[in-house]
């Protein structure tokens, strides 16, 4: 069929006329081969820009379009759409970017406009070999996997359920909870964090439409959006969670005692034990590692006390497979260990204590029952409390940790409470800038908190007491604090396993170590895998109120992918020619998305169309030449080249 | 795309009106140059030069011409007015000046720093404010021991030793040394010294230096230095290299290029 | 055999002779051979760096320069030399236009340098190239309840270069250990002592040595050892006037940690330079049996 170009050239305003001339350029373009029509309009993707197209198309018989304008990333949906709307085939399409390509990056008119014209001859060149190609449908699996359940999986969790659809919620730790669970307050409201979390625990616990696994992880993701396929382990509590009703004597009974990592080491816990009152699932955990069963084979307390008869040490791993369409990652944070900061002394002096450590012992349910006290059991009488330990610090953590100044402040209050302490807060600079956060500020200001700008170079311990040295910057001397307690308020840190977890998912992780979102500005729960979201913390430090915001954002677009029920699969993706394909393998271990598998019975390599992006780096490297990227085979390349230098 | 540097440059007084016509010459010459102006103070030229990449060999092309004692190169990034920012920001180490966020950490860890007219947050603080005089005038580089305990602490990779270095070689340099330390004097005898011998010698330094600053202190350091000599650890005589030929060379074209950019 | 380009510093000639003296006695048991690098002038260290950069790097880049020929490491004992000569390197690779204008003073002089010395202190070769294993298979004298405190000094570890932690390193209290002797806790341990401001600042100095003494002493150390020749005078030849000044009674010998090794390792006294320090060794090491000569 004889193939006719139809050629637009836009103006974008005074963005490429200004340095490109547009009339030469059109005139150039009626002038190549197979073009039938040369236009120019001052807005390409507006609605009468659009209709020239259309007009075209079903008009003059245009069957090859070319628009010159801005880049694809921009519009070139845009114009497929208007093809498609005209009866054409969308990959009969082809845009030359003569904007960000050209136009913006010249200082030369004549230049410029020599340059769009072989852009426009590549192009045209070029769509005389493209085929018409179609995306394909596949269904999405209406289950959803959420892994994490701290406060950003919950909500998720919640949202999706609430739908009526199925929830896979995964959680590593034997209870759902987070880091959220073990605060005290939270700010600047100083609601009870347990107070406002627990409903939420326990909604997941009831509903019906979330599969809680908890003390389960994450093995083995393969698949692609709408069609994952996940393995999970569930790791073996050595307890039947149908037979636990929670009653807490195997704790009671048992001999062993551990650091509990609820209260950041603070206190001890049983071996066997539930970490906290009100863990959802409500049922014991063994602690394997430690437990002197299965060290030494002696004791076994708790099964001889347990009335529900629900220890069962031959309890193994159980493994199982789900499928689900999307996938959920709020796998939260990891704090900062301030040891290696030897001049802040934690580790080696007493009454230097973490932001962590200080949550737990502030907290009512805590080792100290909510009571603030240094090591030797009295309560302080001045606390320093230092800002930016690890963050904003070229030497630990570029990034602010963003939480640390509102709670920093938060424990001022809850230092002034409860004991009457002159506070210090030390610090750089004060981020407040949420709502109620400056306010709260004000507040602490009122309550006689003592603010000293300046970062502390050292903790001594001097006479029995803490020192605190510091520049106070703003009245311009040199100050040395003596107090009897220091918190420091230590960075957020991505996960320390979340390498292990970016491997699992293919998620990309920014140099901080978080992962990494697909668009810092309009896409900040997609990730570059479609079907795979990042919330909360795991994306990078931030508040409560933004970490459930980012969960319902998330949650709603699993359910609007859920409610379409199916999705559009790129059709530029790579085939083989089985017939050229020598099963060398080279495509299987280049291919970044794992879209390639070889067949056994065939002895050739296949491509899973679903999960192929089209990068083309099999189609390159394949030594047979058996791999053809389409919409980018080595014809449409060479046709493009050659328009350019021709 | 170039950035512009200034020269500063000090023509020879033995070349006489011819060398600084000379001068002037070599700077029309050079494409380079956008403006040529006299200068007060140090320097009897200042010429604006817009440079391709790389300084030296427009600068060479300038000191070809002979009849220059010194030329100083000047780095201008568009900040707003404050030379003495610039200045900083052009001697190597000195950018991160830009760095700072004036937390206060590099002071508070200072050993000295209660003997310091300004702490090292505050001498960066008058940097940035452009206060050149105050700054080249205190004693806080002449207190400074070198000890980098700032620099490693830092959060924001402030070379702040190496910034003290910097000031007190602009402060040596345009004679605005602080009399109330003084560790300039002693680092000038000390440069004397290698200048000479091209290798230091604690007794002639100690010397020179007590003769010259405090004779009655030098009574104080008395024992202790016959302790040492009788250790046979105070060499009367200067020890000499063989080179010191090749490194008065090295010297004298150092002082003609001038700073280190 | 190990080769090594040797870099002494101004001061081994001086008031670190026992330095000098020690290492030479110490490379034959260890496998070490330094030759000294011909005709090297002083580095410049902080009194040139604080006069000219220029000059202050060009002279110590000479150093460089005569030592590329030579093709070895150039190894120096000295801290202060092993940072300015580091200090010369990065900076030549990091300000290309620096490197430019060194290059054409230095080719003015008839010399070349290309950027490939590599500039190590004494201590981390010791540690490194030889090792603790080596070490202790040469001890024949266990300096067994001998406490020793380790002063590192601050530009050993400052700026951090990768030899050690830069606040609380541990290469020598392991040194001392495997020398048979107990490390003693020094908070202190790479605090400055003043460097030179000891000559133009003397109170300022006299109260950081005194710091230093006094944290030493508290946790028991009955000498110190350091790796640095400035630290050494320091806080040996001016422990006089530190007690005079704060009616103190510090007497504490300040040894090379060099001199440690070479006791511990049976050699004499003479060759040590042990009776160089101004406070005397004798005391604390008589239970070990030195030769005198």
């Amino acid at each position: 069929m004889e193939k006719r170009v139809g050629v637009y050239i836009c103006h974008c305003g005074s963005n490429i006329a200004g340095m490109v001339d547009v009339e030469e350029v059109t005139k150039f373009a009626q002038g190549l081969g197979s073009v039938v029509a040369a236009r120019n309009y001052k807005y390409m993707c507006s609605d009468p820009g659009m209709d020239l197209i259309k007009k075209d198309i079903k008009e003059l018989g245009v069957n090859r379009v070319v628009v010159a304008s801005c880049s694809p990333q921009m519009h070139e949906p845009t114009f497929r759409r208007a093809c498609e709307d005209a009866g054409l085939n969308q990959y009969l399409f082809e845009m030359a970017n003569i904007r960000e390509h050209c136009s913006w990056v010249s200082e030369d008119r004549i230049a410029a406009t020599e340059k769009a014209k072989a852009l426009v001859s590549a192009a045209v060149r070029r769509v005389l070999l493209h085929e018409p190609l179609e995306t394909r449908e596949v269904p999405v699996n209406p289950n959803t996997l959420v892994i994490g359940g701290g406060i950003a999986g919950i909500q998720a969790a919640l949202d999706i359920a609430a739908s009526g659809h199925k929830v896979y919620l995964v959680e590593k730790g034997p209870s759902i909870g987070g880091h959220m669970i073990q605060l005290d307050k939270t700010f600047p409201t100083l609601d009870c964090s347990a107070c406002i979390l627990t409903p939420k625990m326990s909604q997941v616990g009831r509903s019906p439409n979330i599969e809680l696994l908890s003390y389960s992880e994450v093995e083995e993701v393969s698949g692609y959006v709408g069609n994952f396929k996940v393995k999970i382990r569930k790791k073996a509590r050595y307890v039947d969670e149908g037979k636990c009703t929670g009653c807490g004597t195997c704790m009671q009974k048992c001999p062993w005692k551990v650091p509990s990592e609820f209260d950041a080491g603070l206190s001890t816990r049983k071996v066997i034990y539930i970490p906290f009152a009100q863990a959802v699932p409500n049922v014991a955990v063994l602690d394997r590692k430690n437990c002197v069963y299965f060290k030494k084979g002696t004791c076994r307390a708790c099964e001889r006390f347990c009335e529900a008869k629900a220890i069962n040490f031959e309890q193994t791993d159980q493994f199982l497979e789900v499928e689900v369409g999307n996938i959920i990652v709020a796998t939260g944070y990891d704090v900062l260990d301030p040891s290696p900061i030897y001049q802040y002394g934690y580790g080696r002096l007493e009454n230097v204590i973490t932001s962590l450590e200080f949550e737990r012992m502030v907290n009512a349910s805590g080792p100290t029952e909510g009571k603030i006290l240094t090591k030797d059991g009295s309560e302080p009488k001045t606390v320093a409390i230092i800002h930016c330990v690890g963050s904003r610090d070229h030497n630990y953590h570029e990034y602010c940790s963003k939480v640390c100044c509102m709670y920093s402040m938060k424990f001022a209050h809850l230092v002034k409470e409860r004991t009457g302490a002159r506070v210090y807060n030390l610090y750089t600079e004060l981020k407040s800038s949420g709502k109620g956060y400056e306010e709260f500020y004000n507040r602490m200001l009122d309550e006689g908190t003592v603010f000293v700008r300046g970062r502390p170079s050292d903790i001594f311990s001097e006479n029995g007491r803490l020192v605190v040295q510091v520049e106070d910057t703003l009245a311009d001397c040199q100050r040395r604090i003596p107090v009897d307690l220091v918190i420091l308020s230590t960075a957020i840190e991505p996960r320390h396993d979340s390498e292990k977890i970016a491997r699992i998912l293919g998620l990309s992780r920014s140099s901080d170590g978080f992962f990494l979102e697909k668009h810092p500005k309009l896409e900040p729960v997609g990730t570059a895998t479609d079907g795979i979201y990042i919330v909360g913390c795991c994306q990078g430090p931030r508040d409560i109120p933004d970490t459930v915001a980012q969960a319902s954002a998330a949650a709603a677009k699993v359910l609007a992918m859920i409610e379409a029920g199916k999705i559009q699969i790129e059709a530029a993706t790579a085939v083989i020619d089985e017939e050229l394909c020598s099963g060398c393998k080279t495509c299987i271990s280049l291919c970044p998305y794992n879209a390639i598998s070889f067949s056994e019975e065939r002895k050739v390599s296949c491509i899973n169309e679903a999960l192929c992006k089209g990068c083309g780096t099999c189609a390159a490297a394949c030594p047979s030449g058996a791999i053809k990227a389409r919409h980018f085979t080595d014809e449409q390349i060479m046709a493009e080249i050659e328009g350019v230098l021709v | 795309m170039g950035t512009k540097v200034y020269f500063m440059i000090k023509t020879a007084e033995e070349a006489g009106q011819e060398g600084y016509e000379q001068v002037l010459k070599a700077l029309e010459a050079i494409p380079e140059v956008e403006s040529i102006e006299p200068a007060s103070g140090d320097y009897d030229l200042v010429a604006r030069v817009d440079v391709p990449k790389r300084v030296v060999p427009v600068a060479n092309k300038i000191l070809e011409s002979g009849g220059v004692k010194r030329l100083e190169v000047i780095r201008v990034e568009p900040l707003e007015p404050n030379p003495f920012m610039e200045e900083v920001c052009s001697i190597p180490g000195g950018e991160s000046v830009l760095w700072c966020a004036q937390c206060g950490m590099c002071s508070a860890s200072c050993p000295n720093v209660a003997q310091m007219d300004y702490s090292p947050r505050k001498i960066i603080a008058l940097i940035r404010a452009g206060n050149r005089n105050q700054v080249l005038g205190s004693n806080s580089m002449g207190v400074c021991a070198s000890c980098y305990l700032c620099t490693v602490r830092c959060p924001r990779e402030v070379k702040i030793t190496e910034l003290m270095h910097a000031l007190e070689c602009l402060a040596t340099r345009h004679e605005l040394t602080s009399a109330k330390t003084a560790t300039p004097m002693m680092h000038r005898f000390f440069v004397d010294i290698i200048k000479r011998n091209g290798r230091a010698h604690e007794f002639g330094l100690m010397l020179r230096f007590y003769l010259r600053t405090n004779p009655f202190a030098a009574i104080k350091m008395l024992p202790m230095a016959l302790k040492l000599l009788l250790h046979g650890r105070m060499p009367l005589r200067a020890r000499r290299i063989k080179g010191t030929e090749q490194l008065k060379v090295i010297i004298h074209e150092a002082q003609i290029m001038g700073g280190a950019i | 055999m190990k080769y090594y380009s040797y870099f002494p510093g101004c001061s081994l000639d001086a008031t670190a002779v026992a330095y000098g003296l020690s290492i030479k006695a110490i490379c034959d048991p260890l496998g070490m051979e330094l030759i000294e690098l011909e005709d090297w002038n002083c580095c410049g260290s902080t009194p040139y760096g604080s006069t000219d950069e220029l000059e202050a790097v060009c002279i110590a880049t000479r150093n460089l320069a005569l030592a590329e020929k030579k093709g070895l490491d150039l190894v120096t004992p000295c801290s202060s030399c092993y940072l300015t000569l580091n200090k010369a390197n990065s900076n030549l690779k990091l300000y290309p236009d620096l490197k430019d204008r060194v290059e054409w003073i230095l080719a003015a002089a008839g010399l070349e340098y290309r950027g490939t010395v590599r500039v190590r202190h004494l201590a981390e070769v010791i540690l490194n190239d030889i090792g603790l294993e080596a070490i202790k298979s040469k001890v024949v004298n266990r300096l067994d309840g001998l406490k020793v405190a380790p002063y590192y000094g601050c530009q050993l570890v400052r700026p951090a270069l990768g030899f050690d932690a830069p606040e609380n390193p541990q290469s020598l209290d392991r040194l001392i250990a495997s020398l048979g002797a107990e490390p003693t806790p020094f908070p202190l341990k790479s605090r400055c002592c003043g460097g030179s401001l000891i000559i133009s600042e003397p109170d300022l100095a006299l109260g950081l040595i005194r710091q230093l003494l006094e944290s030493a002493a508290a946790n028991g150390a009955e000498c110190i050892i350091t790796p640095c020749p400035l630290c050494q005078t320091n806080l040996d030849a001016f422990q006089g006037m530190v007690n005079a000044k704060f009616k103190t009674r510090f007497e504490i010998p300040i040894l090379f940690f060099t001199q440690l090794m070479g006791v511990a390792f049976g050699i004499n006294a003479k060759a040590l330079g042990l009776n160089k320090g101004v406070i005397s060794a004798k005391k604390a090491l008589a239970p070990f049996q030195v030769a005198a000569k």
